[in-house]
């Protein structure tokens, strides 16, 4: 039987990042999910203390889990696409191995795309380090008043500059001036969202997935952006707040951020590639 | 001032104290401040996840983190010491750094305070690779049916033996799932390790841990011996289910031999006649 949501975790060399990752998934109040997670580290993360730590727990409560070790690197893309092949659930929710998640994070994330049957949401990830800089000038925010429809958002648009309510602590700013109830969530319009995205399963294989990693040399960033630029093409996507999600504030595994996938490959080939 | 602060002495443990640190972040009990006793050669809150979950306590709790370096040991007793010179609150959580803990854990301690007013209620921590090792002769539990009473328990008597063997392996965790309920029971304890929710007048009253001076530099049974004492006065109980696990890494607390070269319980019989209470025949 297959659980509602998979979660998927690329890691590499970032042992108490993930093990911190991890104990907030042990905290989730939503719990039906299957967890895998994909080790590209050297020598295995999966083996150290604090890991094998936070997966008893995640044992002890229930949870499916499969690990693997995905070896040689062939970049992220290719890391992701890798774990998407594993998917079963109707939503597969990756997340990124440097991150803490609240506790209400994937029942929000699931509630919301039972009602928006969009392509993917998003919950950004906010910088704590940055909670006294505040950025008036980056938190324009256009919220979606009603269904999320598709979207066809171009690199270096206007829509494009939506990114930039993601930096540093502005959603955290953005989100505690909106004061939104309990149980309720708002959803507004992005170019992408990093870290924390809940795809519709069959929809993110629809366009693709991150099948694009052939085009692609092993050093590259955004890849991300580009698959959801496919799927918000077709179907939709949005990010959604109150966001729960901070970054543990690691430096990048991404050192080489020269190839941008969206500016390489663009979202068209993408739509002609979709069925829709 | 918070209603809780949370006392989390930690050494020689900067990944475990890191999970310890991701679950005390996700608390759904929020009235609390953080006080972190550093005793690593480094202070250890420079550390990148470390320092964002610092944060995360902060911002969720809107209290500022104190967190003291200070690289000269001096053993256990008198970190838990040094931290409790630093609480404010009514209520004081000692931590060890290698507990996880589920989200809920402090709400309920808390609850579970209010109603009993007793000295301490632990959490005690399972450990989980011990979850396929299932000793039915070690899961007897006695519940507190009815309030928290004070109790003089000997040390080494039939039930002292009986109520530790609980708080062995995943003993506690299988007991559980005996007497599952929905809402946390109380049981009775010889001791409860790891995350103890103290009533800091109450422990106060005792002395707290300013015996330390009288230990060697390694010891143990410091919270062994203070809680003892509180249940002569004050009592004191642990909950199930604990919701907490250990990170099951090696003690910190042993001189290079592994042992320790005393252990606080022998202050027992002197500190509980000078409170006036009945001492125990050991």
């Amino acid at each position: 039987m297959t659980n509602r949501v998979d979660v998927l975790v690329a890691t590499y060399r970032r042992p108490a990042a993930l093990a911190v990752l991890l104990t907030s998934l042990c905290a989730q109040t939503f719990r039906d999910f299957r967890l895998i997670v994909s080790d590209q580290s050297d020598e295995s993360t999966l083996d150290a203390d604090e890991v094998r730590a936070a997966l008893r727990v995640l044992r002890a409560h229930g949870h499916p889990l499969e690990t693997h070790r995905h070896l040689p690197r062939q970049g992220l893309a290719e890391h992701r696409q890798f774990l998407l092949d594993r998917a079963e659930a109707p939503y597969a929710l990756f997340l990124d191995d440097d991150l803490i998640l609240e506790p209400d994070v994937l029942a929000r994330l699931v509630h919301a795309m039972e009602r928006e049957r969009c392509g993917f949401l998003g919950q950004a990830v906010i910088g704590l380090s940055y909670v006294d800089d505040v950025r008036p000038h980056e938190q324009a925010i256009e919220l979606w008043g009603g269904p999320i429809a598709p979207e066809a958002v171009a690199p270096d648009t206007r829509a494009w500059e939506r990114h930039r309510l993601h930096n540093a602590a502005n959603v955290y700013h953005v989100q505690r001036r909106l004061a939104i109830p309990p149980g309720r969530y708002l959803a507004y319009r992005i170019a992408w969202i990093g870290g924390c995205v809940m795809y519709d399963t069959a929809k993110l294989r629809a366009v693709g997935g991150f099948g694009f990693w052939r085009e692609l040399p092993p050093a590259h960033c955004g890849e991300e952006a580009l698959a959801q630029l496919r799927v918000m093409a077709c179907y939709g996507g949005a990010g959604i707040l109150p966001s729960g999600v901070y970054h543990q504030e690691l430096p990048t595994t991404v050192a080489d951020r020269r190839i941008d996938a969206p500016h390489v490959l663009g979202l068209d080939r993408g739509t002609l590639h979709g069925s829709c | 001032m918070a209603h809780v602060d949370v006392l989390l002495p930690t050494c020689d443990r900067p990944y475990a104290l890191t999970l310890t640190l991701a679950g005390l972040a996700l608390q759904s009990y929020t009235d609390v401040r953080l006080v972190v006793a550093d005793q690593n050669p480094q202070p250890l809150v420079h550390l990148p996840s470390l320092a964002a979950l610092a944060r995360i306590v902060e911002a969720r709790t809107g209290n500022a983190v104190e967190w003291h370096h200070r690289p000269t040991r001096l053993g256990i007793a008198e970190q838990r010491d040094f931290l409790l010179a630093r609480a404010t609150a009514p209520l004081v959580l000692y931590l060890d750094d290698d507990v996880l803990m589920e989200p809920w854990v402090l709400e309920a301690l808390v609850a579970a305070h209010a109603h009993e007013r007793c000295g301490f209620i632990g959490a005690f921590p399972a450990g989980l690779s011990f979850r396929h090792d299932v000793r039915p002769e070690q899961q007897h539990v006695e519940f507190w049916n009815g309030p928290v009473r004070p109790e003089a328990l000997e040390p080494a008597s039939a039930e002292w033996e009986r109520r530790r063997h609980l708080h062995r392996a995943a003993n506690l965790w299988h007991a559980t799932a005996r007497h599952a309920s929905r809402t946390p029971r109380l049981y009775k304890v010889a001791w409860v390790a790891s995350c103890v929710l103290y009533d800091r007048a109450r422990l106060l009253e005792i002395g707290g841990f300013s015996f330390w001076p009288r230990l060697p530099r390694y010891h143990s049974g410091e919270e062994v011996l203070v809680q003892n004492l509180l249940m002569r006065r004050a009592g004191g109980c642990a909950m199930m289910p604990s919701g907490t696990y250990h990170a099951e890494e090696p003690s910190t607390v042993l001189n290079a031999e592994g042992r320790v070269d005393g252990h606080a319980l022998a202050l027992l019989p002197e500190l509980a006649a000078a409170l006036g209470s009945e001492s125990p025949a050991c």
